[in-house]
């Protein structure tokens, strides 16, 4: 696109003279003359017509397949097959603060209202989601809005960044469906609404853990649909494991990585209770061979 | 990023959307957008949800809206930037224009070949012996008469189809430029009481539209339509029939207070943000 473009799109139309069927035009440049070919020598595209000499490429269009080596073992037989695809995997987008932060200076994000993903979406912080927005730290030198946002993931530092300016975080996640009744509510509006899906096995642990915020502890909607999935009183234990009171299952969770700089303290926002224990971890970081400390 | 893509990056901000970059700004312009509602005296029905998602707000465009029988001025209309403050894309223009008459061309042209010329079944002579040139057919392409190679071949369509949001876009853009340059005048009701042209006349005579195109919501006003059917740059269209090219080619352009809200209604479908 070139910048003719811009200076058309700020046209003053209004100290100009009407624009009527007789004054209109195209862009310079947003069609291209189609090349005459067979029209004589001057043209450059005269005998062969851009051809070359004789056979299969003058006759054809494109017969010849991509890859193809003239008859000897291609490339792409060659070579085993090697690798594979993960279906499973699971994409979060990344967000970072300060694009937050400029999308709130701008006055595109409503700070004064609950962010979450639709709010994400509808203002242009993010694109497509697949699966989830998780948010990052870049930038958190200079955030300085207060929020109350939910995303599917949040990093540690993200987390306490966004708590230490007054604001509130909480994970949740959502399944596709779930996902889908968020992001396009106006496809539920004449529906029954779906009820929301607990997080799989292994990612219970993540928002059964108050210092990811997560919400399953940290909101009573949260504790409410642990409630409905019968599995109230779900904690995270200390072995990184889930446990479920009153049944014999324990859910092994994906434990997180121990790290230096793990937040400690009051998580804030809703339960003065939730103190995250923390000290004792701190102090003598555990590596047990689970790899778990959470 | 390149230093000229990061130039065009901040003209395109620039020139786009004040509001996005300067917060300031944008809270300037919703007050004097809520100032204005404030002053409006108008029978036009102010939407309450406002079709922005979030609290930012545009200003308002406005006109008045003036009476169609008597031209007195009733109050004011907003009209919603989305649809009335287009960029002025004039290449989108030109772009339409060049589709609807594309897609209006009959194709008919046509001529015949060597096969549909009459006659010429018979080898005029026989091929050795004559002292003359070895022909086939008296309807071969170099004969008088003969056929043509590579004419036109009957029936042809020119129809291509442009995005719709192009499409939308454009009509938006022809609006939008009524708008800016002064053409648009809104109205309250395109009805006249009579189908006589000697009583519609003086009323584009009050306001010099010699060259007009009137747009209706609903139904079209059958005495309108009667009496302003024999004037030559008059047109009548429902607002599902506005186009690009019928607004391009009048001078003027009367929307009623009707068609004003319909066609806002069906173009902020595109209104994302």
């Amino acid at each position: 696109m070139s910048a003719y473009t811009w200076v058309r799109k700020a046209l003053d139309v209004s100290q100009l003279p009407r624009v009527k069927l007789n004054n209109i035009q195209d862009l310079p440049g947003a069609k291209r003359k189609a090349v005459r070919v067979g029209r004589g020598p001057g043209s450059g595209k005269g005998k062969t017509c851009g051809r070359g000499h004789k056979g299969q490429g003058q006759r054809n269009k494109a017969a010849i397949r991509v890859g193809f080596e003239g008859g000897q073992t291609p490339f792409y037989l060659r070579v085993p097959k090697r690798g594979f695809r993960n279906k499973n995997q699971t994409h979060y987008v990344p967000l970072n603060l300060n694009r937050v932060q400029y999308l709130i200076d701008s006055g595109r994000i409503d700070a004064s209202q609950t962010v979450n993903m639709h709010t994400l979406q509808q203002s242009g912080a993010v694109g497509r989601i697949k699966h989830g927005v998780k948010l990052l730290a870049t930038g958190s030198e200079w955030f300085e809005s207060k929020v109350n946002i939910e995303v599917s993931q949040a990093s540690r530092k993200a987390i306490e960044t966004i708590q230490k300016v007054g604001g509130q975080i909480t994970t949740a996640h959502y399944n596709a469906l779930g996902l889908r009744v968020l992001l396009k509510p106006w496809r539920f509006e004449d529906r029954l609404q779906p009820r929301r899906a607990l997080p799989n096995k292994k990612l219970m642990a993540y928002y059964l853990n108050p210092e990811n915020r997560g919400y399953l502890v940290v909101t009573e909607e949260g504790r409410e649909r642990l409630r409905d999935g019968g599995m109230e009183g779900a904690y995270l234990g200390d072995d990184g494991r889930v446990h479920i009171p009153g049944k014999r299952v324990t859910l092994y969770s994906q434990p997180s990585p121990p790290g230096p700089d793990r937040l400690v303290g009051p998580v804030g926002g809703l339960d003065k209770q939730e103190s995250v224990r923390g000290h004792e971890s701190q102090s003598e970081p555990q590596t047990t061979d689970t790899g778990t400390e959470v | 990023m390149s230093v000229t893509r990061r130039i065009l990056w901040c003209k395109r901000l620039l020139v786009g959307s004040v509001w996005r970059v300067f917060p300031e700004a944008s809270r300037q312009l919703t007050i004097r957008a809520a100032e204005a509602e404030e002053t409006v005296v108008s029978n036009a029905h102010a939407s309450d949800a406002s079709p922005y998602p979030y609290h930012y707000k545009p200003a308002h465009k406005e006109a008045p809206l003036k009476s169609f029988q008597t031209g007195q001025v009733l109050g004011t209309v907003h009209l919603h930037p989305f649809v009335f403050g287009a960029p002025p894309r004039i290449d989108i223009l030109h772009r339409i224009v060049v589709w609807q008459r594309a897609k209006r061309r009959e194709g008919l042209a046509k001529v015949k070949d060597r096969s549909e010329v009459r006659g010429g079944g018979r080898k005029p002579w026989k091929q050795k012996g004559s002292g003359r040139a070895r022909q086939g057919s008296i309807r071969a392409p170099h004969w008088r008469g003969g056929g043509v190679v590579h004419g036109p071949r009957g029936p042809k369509s020119y129809d291509y189809t442009l995005p719709k949001k192009v499409k939308s876009l454009g009509l938006r853009v022809a609006l939008s430029v009524k708008y800016t340059q002064g053409d648009l005048t809104v109205v309250d009701a395109l009805q006249v009481p009579t189908h006589r042209v000697r009583e519609t006349f003086p009323i584009l005579e009050r306001e010099e539209w010699s060259s007009v195109l009137m747009v209706d919501g609903g139904e079209l006003d059958r005495n309108l339509c009667y009496a302003t059917r024999n004037l030559q740059k008059v047109d009548v269209l429902p607002s599902k029939g506005l186009n690009v090219y019928s607004i391009l080619l009048r001078d003027k352009l009367v929307l009623s207070i009707g068609a004003v809200r319909q066609l806002e209604q069906r173009l902020l479908q595109d209104c994302v943000d």
